[in-house]
């Protein structure tokens, strides 16, 4: 039984439509969890099966690329963004000054794709900046709950289809950004 | 002696006050007892007077009395830190040293605390710093309490001021380290770097000049750490810096001068051949008139007494006719007033007027230059309106007379054609010479450096062309077109937007020419094959082609026009009749203006932010534009619906 409440966890995007009581349903199979700044919590490439629940605290989301450096090219860890919570803010100022930009909602999901994949891949890192106070909510868990009562499942699976759809139109711009970019160059 | 001139360096002589010049007076009379009454009564009007201070710290020093010397500084300093500090430093290094006898007059506070009594200041104000200094004052002390004077030498004196103390040389630390000891109650003896031992046991350090110090660190500074002053005095009231000493630090100071002044001149004398030359012809005038006036004497002489109607001239008329002559025979002005006429004479003429033609020659060239120079560099006389829309050619070929006889042709486009070539002035000044309309510039340098692009104002030139540079080849040898390649690259990286064209002989030389982004690349002979293989099958074109790209035909050249304001946005097929009704010209298509390719623009605000970044970081890092220059392409002979609009150009058959 998690210390978070129904209403925090309605605070979060996918978990918006549904009722007090379902989310007091998810709070049940939730298992609390703290970050230090700097701490890991996802790796790109890995695979996972859980969804994190922040509820307070600010997190960076970066990715692993190879970049072209003076001395040639060299793996880099580019910063993507980073979410911050407001109900309640950090509890300490960030561990850096974010080089990116800072989107702050009330609380926030990330890795929602495992709530649907048995092993969805992790496309980018995520590290606590501040002291973090979060949930972890595990696939099989959640299944249960949706087996449980087919209504808890609805809104949550369409709020990551959402997330899933904006994620692909985007990565589809980015494709033909990179390509326009890559045949740019061979031009010159 | 009190100096006093680092007091009075920034005064002028309405300025200085009463107390001032009588103080002054006394100094220069080297009567320290009343100067330092007259500091003591100005002190007592003015308490805060910092230059009175200073200068009654000067003189107690100068007496000896450096508790009482350190206790004027210390006042100084409380009152003015940055005016009082440096003296106050020289003071707390200074050892103990002999008091001088006017120090005993009754007007005349001997010892800090009296001093300070007088000041109406406490003594607690003075701070000794070391033991030396305080031992020095309970000395003075004990000698103003004891009816007895202390013992002071009877031996003829040689009284040693210091001022000391930096890390130092040897032989400066010398003295220094001589006169640290405090042990010797009054009389502390030294022994200066320039004196035996024997004699300068008899020496005592008397005190030293802060303002000495001042002035000798400010002088030589540059060419030696002065780490110490030594006065002596003699006994006999002249005090002298030790000969030796002084004499090595002038040898320094004007050493590093001559070195210095030297250094300038072989610099320029091996970067500026004006200079250079200018100097050669100069000695060589020297030369001949001193050799001239000093062999044939006689015959110069009579010459002038001839001239000017005397039985005997003078010699300095006689040396200034032979600078005449030689002057006017080396520059090969050649007046003729004056001829050798004896056979050394001649020898002599025939000498220098050899040796002399080369330098002359130079010279000449070294100052057109010059000149040339100064006009492209912003020089008085430039007219910089003038370097606006005009033409670059970099590189020396055949292909550059023709090429400016057709821009001489086209009133059209601006006459201002800067060369930038390495060829000697003299070939391509036979080939510019018969343009009328061009105002033409040869810039003899080498056009890859971005500073010689610069002087050209290339950013302001509606075209830069570069040719394969057969500047110093022999006709046999092929020009180097990779200076080609290099050049384009440093104009585009000077002036990304300007117009480059290049012009290559080697058709695989053209991708490179793209990589370094030419606007346009023309290669020679590339047509060749086709006009040769067209008297085959196709006879009369190669004939037509000919005539319409001959500068010198009247008629039937290809020209590209403007369109009239009232084509603009009409089709093809009426623009072509406009020409031919109009003006009897035939319309073979159009030179397009097109724009060139932004990347930043074409991925606008789609996908991630993220990668958008990256991708305009990673092109400019790697020197990659995000856009691309525009275009012309040609349009020849497009559908009768084909719309026109200001970007065309009409090609007409005239």
């Amino acid at each position: 039984m998690s210390h978070f409440t129904a209403e925090q966890v309605k605070k979060i995007n996918h978990f918006r439509s549904l009722t007090v009581e379902q989310c007091e349903r998810i709070t049940k199979v939730l298992e609390d969890h703290e970050a230090r700044p700097g701490e890991q919590l996802l790796a790109e490439g890995d695979f996972g099966d859980t969804m994190l629940l922040v509820f307070q605290g600010q997190i960076e989301v970066t990715k692993n690329i190879s970049v072209r450096t003076p001395t040639g090219l060299a793996k880099s860890r580019r910063a993507i963004i980073r979410l911050e919570t407001t109900d309640p803010p950090p509890s300490a100022p960030p561990l850096t000054a974010p080089k990116t930009f800072v989107v702050k909602v009330p609380a926030f999901g990330i890795g929602e794709f495992a709530l649907v994949l048995e092993k969805a891949i992790r496309t980018a890192n995520v590290n606590a900046t501040t002291p973090l106070s979060y949930g972890i909510l595990k696939l099989a868990d959640f299944a249960k709950l949706v087996e449980d009562d087919g209504t808890i499942g609805g809104p949550v699976y369409y709020e990551v289809a959402k997330a899933a759809v904006t994620s692909l139109a985007q990565a589809s711009a980015d494709i033909s950004n990179l390509t326009q970019a890559f045949f740019f160059s061979l031009s010159r | 002696m009190v100096s006093t001139e680092a007091e009075a360096a920034d005064e002028t002589d309405a300025s200085i006050p009463p107390w001032l010049q009588q103080v002054r007076l006394y100094l220069a009379a080297d009567d320290l007892h009343n100067a330092v009454v007259c500091l003591l009564a100005e002190l007592a009007r003015a308490a805060d007077n910092v230059q009175a201070l200073h200068l009654l710290g000067n003189c107690y020093l100068a007496g000896g009395a450096g508790d009482c010397a350190h206790l004027c500084y210390s006042l100084a300093d409380n009152i003015s830190p940055q005016a009082g500090g440096p003296r106050l430093r020289l003071a707390e290094r200074q050892a103990p040293v002999a008091r001088a006898a006017w120090l005993q007059a009754a007007e005349v506070p001997a010892d800090a605390a009296a001093l300070a009594r007088q000041l109406g200041r406490s003594a607690a104000t003075m701070q000794p710093v070391d033991g030396a200094l305080a031992e020095a004052a309970d000395d003075a002390a004990k000698a103003v309490a004891d009816p007895l004077p202390a013992p002071v030498s009877k031996e003829p004196e040689q009284k040693v001021t210091t001022a000391a103390p930096d890390p130092a040389p040897a032989a400066a630390t010398q003295v220094a380290t001589a006169a640290a000891p405090a042990a010797l109650p009054i009389a502390n003896r030294i022994v200066p770097v320039d004196s035996p031992p024997a004699e300068l046991d008899a020496a005592m350090v008397h005190g030293f000049d802060v303002d000495l110090f001042s002035n000798f660190r400010e002088t030589f500074l540059p060419v030696a750490k002065v780490v110490a002053v030594v006065q002596v005095d003699t006994g006999e009231g002249d005090r002298i810096i030790p000969r030796k000493w002084r004499n090595w630090l002038l040898w320094r100071f004007y050493r590093h001068h001559t070195l210095a002044m030297w250094r300038s001149f072989s610099s320029a004398y091996s970067t500026n051949d004006f200079v250079k030359y200018g100097l050669w012809a100069v000695l060589l005038i020297v030369a001949s008139s001193l050799i001239q006036f000093t062999i044939q004497y006689d015959l110069f002489a009579g010459d002038v007494a001839s001239d000017l109607g005397v039985e005997e001239a003078a010699w300095y008329d006689t040396l200034l006719h032979t600078i005449w002559y030689s002057t006017v025979t080396i520059t090969t002005v050649g007046y003729g007033d004056v001829s050798p006429t004896s056979n050394l004479g001649k020898i002599f003429g025939i000498i220098f007027m050899i040796l002399n033609f080369g330098v002359i020659t130079v010279l000449s060239g070294t100052v057109a230059s010059v000149l040339v120079a100064a006009r492209l560099t912003g020089g008085a006389t430039v007219d910089e309106d003038k370097y606006k829309a005009h033409t670059i050619i970099c590189g020396w070929n055949q292909f550059v007379q023709p090429l400016l006889k057709i821009v001489d042709a086209d009133t059209s486009v601006s006459p201002v054609v800067i060369l930038i070539n390495e060829t000697s002035e003299d070939i391509v000044g036979r080939a510019i010479h018969t343009f009328k309309r061009l105002d033409v510039m040869h810039v003899k340098d080498n056009y890859t450096r971005e500073e010689v692009l610069k002087k050209a104002f290339m950013e302001r030139a509606a075209t830069v062309i570069f040719v394969p540079d057969s500047s110093g080849l022999l006709p046999t040898e092929s020009p180097d077109e990779q200076k080609t390649i290099l050049a384009v690259l440093t104009a585009k990286g000077l002036a990304p937007t300007v117009n480059v064209v290049a012009h290559t002989t080697d058709p695989e030389n053209v991708p490179h020419l793209q990589r370094a982004a030419a606007n346009e690349i023309v290669v020679t002979d590339a047509y060749t094959a086709n006009l040769l293989a067209n008297h085959i099958v196709n006879p009369g074109m190669p004939q037509f082609v000919n005539h319409v790209f001959d500068p010198t035909s009247q008629n039937g050249r290809i020209k590209a026009l403007e369109l009239p304001q009232e084509m603009l946005g009409e089709t093809h097929r009426k623009v072509f009749a406009y020409y031919k009704l109009s003006h009897n010209q035939l319309l073979l298509g159009y030179a397009v203006r097109v724009s060139g390719f932004d990347l930043g623009a074409a991925m606008g605000e789609s996908g991630s932010s993220f990668i958008r970044d990256m991708i305009n970081e990673q092109l400019e890092q790697s020197g990659v534009s995000l856009s691309t220059d525009e275009k012309v392409v040609v349009q020849v002979n497009p559908d009768d619906s084909y719309v026109v609009d200001s970007k065309h150009r009409a090609l007409v058959l005239d």
